[in-house]
């Protein structure tokens, strides 16, 4: 059949211009946050528990420091610092963008495709899934360290070094985003795979569909975030401190991260669509 | 392929799909490394046209395609092959747009906000679809109005009944004005009034407003109050498009003629139907729906002496099983 204009009876549905990424993701958010606040004393034991872990790992950095002056070069005020950037960005952008850890969740119980069927983009809705306050107090360690650090260390000043900082962390919270879209397109595929597995062979009793999201949590962090924080967070620190890398890096390093996270997003954003077309391909 | 009449205003339909197919890769573990790659086709060359306005219901058994082809139709599951328009547009392609106008309904999953009030989750509506203010607001009022919404808006999700939240998931998926409205199970789980309420509700959103439904249900109830049209979906394709009472006449194709007659008689014997059961005065007999009824009645009153007469059709549910088995 040739194709034809669109009937004008299909039309007369609103012209208005869809919410873009921005707006959606803040009124999903908001959504979740205020969902969360239903349950007040829970959020808020779960608030005090996370923030008493939070501080004890930073704790443990000043145990070491109580029995040697220096660390890999670094005094106590510069590994706080390096510390703190790293934290501050990683828990910003946990904040604000894990909510694609749920996806396996969502599409094990078929609630992503009520996703699908909005007319706003997919990461927007995404990335706010499950927002929760509760993940603000880890962020209270990592920006005492932070600040503390900078007060303590001795940094010779200059506008430049001065910039350096909050573009540590903007850099940070903007590749550790991109790392949260590639943890999204792996959780879409694993967990179809599992399903259209499951279905055909167990019935879908085996539980066995998020080996990352569960098991090996940790492992993953790890490997996902460790690569990227070289460069985000230790070769600009590296800067702002004086420091020679250990490494011998050429010092245009310490501010290839924009380049850095520019790559990165491009391949996550590249891997969230492959995932997406792979769900509507294989469904569940 | 029996098809109903269409609509006399020339329009392209809402729904078209030609040739339609979805076909899953599986990979089944067969041995510690081996793998057995199987496909499935869950879809195979379905041909679907929906004209705008339409009440459809849409059956078959589980695992037949029904919801698969639903997912394609929404924009939510790609197709494999074949050519799928709604709304004029493409459903994966034109996903956003598509969403403006269109609604789903998944009876057993709510779309709405289970933590907090009904009110919330209408307001996020409104935004997320950029509806209009004055038209929200009169779409609001009349929707809490036709579903009774009014006492409930204030309420947590999580606290309304099962019926009081299929009404607030209707409420949802129809603030924006979709010109089609897929609905799964809509009627599943809830109690006699509900259910009336929910057709009730249907019935008048398809007739006032014009809203194309497309109904999937296995409460064949829910298709003999509210559909004309029925589509059966078997082994991935259409299995019968047509109207409601010709799949009756095509499948089971008798009726029952029930005779009360003034005394007790041997079985009557007339052309063009069979005793099936005897009760004293009373028989049973089996005649081809398509068949005049008054003219058996005249031919039976010619000989008997009559007392009573009542007809009855075959019911849905044996004729959509006989014709998944058939």
């Amino acid at each position: 059949m040739a194709e034809q204009p669109v009937e004008p009876s299909f039309e007369r549905r609103f012209e208005q211009r869809t919410p873009g990424a921005v707006a959606t993701y803040l009124f999903t958010a908001r959504m979740w946050g205020r969902s969360a606040m239903q349950y007040r004393a829970s959020l808020v034991l779960v608030m005090v528990n996370s923030l008493f872990m939070a501080s004890l790992e930073l704790l443990g950095i000043l145990v070491v420091f109580g029995n040697v002056s220096t660390l890999g070069g670094f005094s106590l005020p510069e590994a706080l610092y390096l510390y703190g950037t790293a934290q501050a960005a990683f828990f910003t952008s946990d904040l604000l963008f894990t909510g694609t850890e749920y996806l396996a969740v969502r599409i094990r119980m078929g609630t992503f495709d009520s996703l699908l069927i909005r007319p706003v983009g997919m990461l927007p809705q995404v990335f706010a899934d499950q927002f929760t306050p509760r993940r603000l107090t880890p962020m209270i360690p990592a920006f005492a360290a932070l600040i503390v650090g900078l007060a303590k260390a001795p940094v010779h000043w200059t506008l430049l070094r001065a910039a350096m900082v909050p573009y540590t962390l903007l850099v940070g919270v903007v590749v550790f985003g991109a790392v949260w879209v590639l943890v999204g397109a792996f959780q879409i595929v694993a967990a179809d795979a599992s399903e259209v597995m499951n279905s055909v062979t167990y019935g879908g009793q085996f539980m066995t569909s998020y080996p990352l999201a569960l098991y090996g949590r940790n492992l993953m962090l790890f490997l996902t975030f460790g690569l990227p924080l070289a460069y985000v967070n230790w070769q600009p620190t590296l800067y702002v401190l004086d420091h020679a890398d250990p490494l011998g890096t050429p010092s245009f390093l310490r501010f290839a991260g924009p380049l850095f996270a520019a790559a990165l997003w491009g391949v996550a954003l590249l891997a969230w669509r492959a995932a997406l077309r792979h769900h509507r391909s294989t469904g569940s | 392929m029996i098809r109903p009449s269409q609509p006399t205003a020339v329009s392209r339909p809402i729904i078209e799909a030609e040739h339609l197919s979805k076909t899953y890769t599986l990979h089944k573990k067969t041995g510690r490394l081996k793998r057995e790659r199987t496909t499935v086709e869950a879809v195979r060359d379905l041909n679907l046209a929906v004209a705008e306005g339409e009440l459809l219901g849409y059956i078959g058994p589980n695992g037949a395609g029904k919801s698969t082809s639903i997912k394609m139709f929404t924009g939510i599951l790609s197709p494999s092959a074949g050519r799928l328009r709604v709304a004029g547009l493409e459903p994966i392609r034109d996903r956003k747009q598509l969403a403006r106008r269109i609604g789903v309904v998944f009876g057993q999953r709510t779309t709405l906000w289970w933590d907090l009030p009904l009110r919330d989750s209408f307001a996020l509506l409104h935004r997320m679809y950029a509806v209009p203010d004055a038209r929200f607001a009169a779409n609001l009022k009349r929707l809490v109005a036709l579903l009774e919404l009014e006492p409930l808006l204030d309420t947590p999700v999580r606290q309304l009944s099962l019926g009081q939240r299929m009404r607030g998931d209707l409420a949802a998926a129809l603030l924006h004005d979709p010109a089609v409205l897929y609905l799964d199970e809509p009627t599943i789980g809830l109690d006699v009034t509900s259910k009336a309420v929910v057709r009730e509700f249907l019935a008048e959103l398809n007739r006032e407003q014009g809203t194309t439904i497309v109904l999937t249900t296995h409460d064949l109830d829910d298709i003999e109050r509210l559909c004309r049209r029925v589509v059966v979906v078997d082994h991935g394709t259409v299995a019968y498009d047509g109207e409601l009472n010709a799949l009756r006449a095509r499948v089971a194709a008798d009726r029952t003629l029930v005779v009360d007659l003034a005394e007790p008689v041997p079985a009557i014997a007339v052309p063009g139907a069979a005793v099936t059961r005897i009760d004293g005065p009373r028989q049973w007999l089996a005649f081809p729906a398509e068949a005049n009824a008054a003219a058996l009645v005249a031919d039976i009153a010619e000989r008997y002496e009559l007392l009573d007469v009542s007809i009855r059709d075959a019911d849905i549910e044996e004729v959509i099983r006989n014709l998944y088995t058939g």
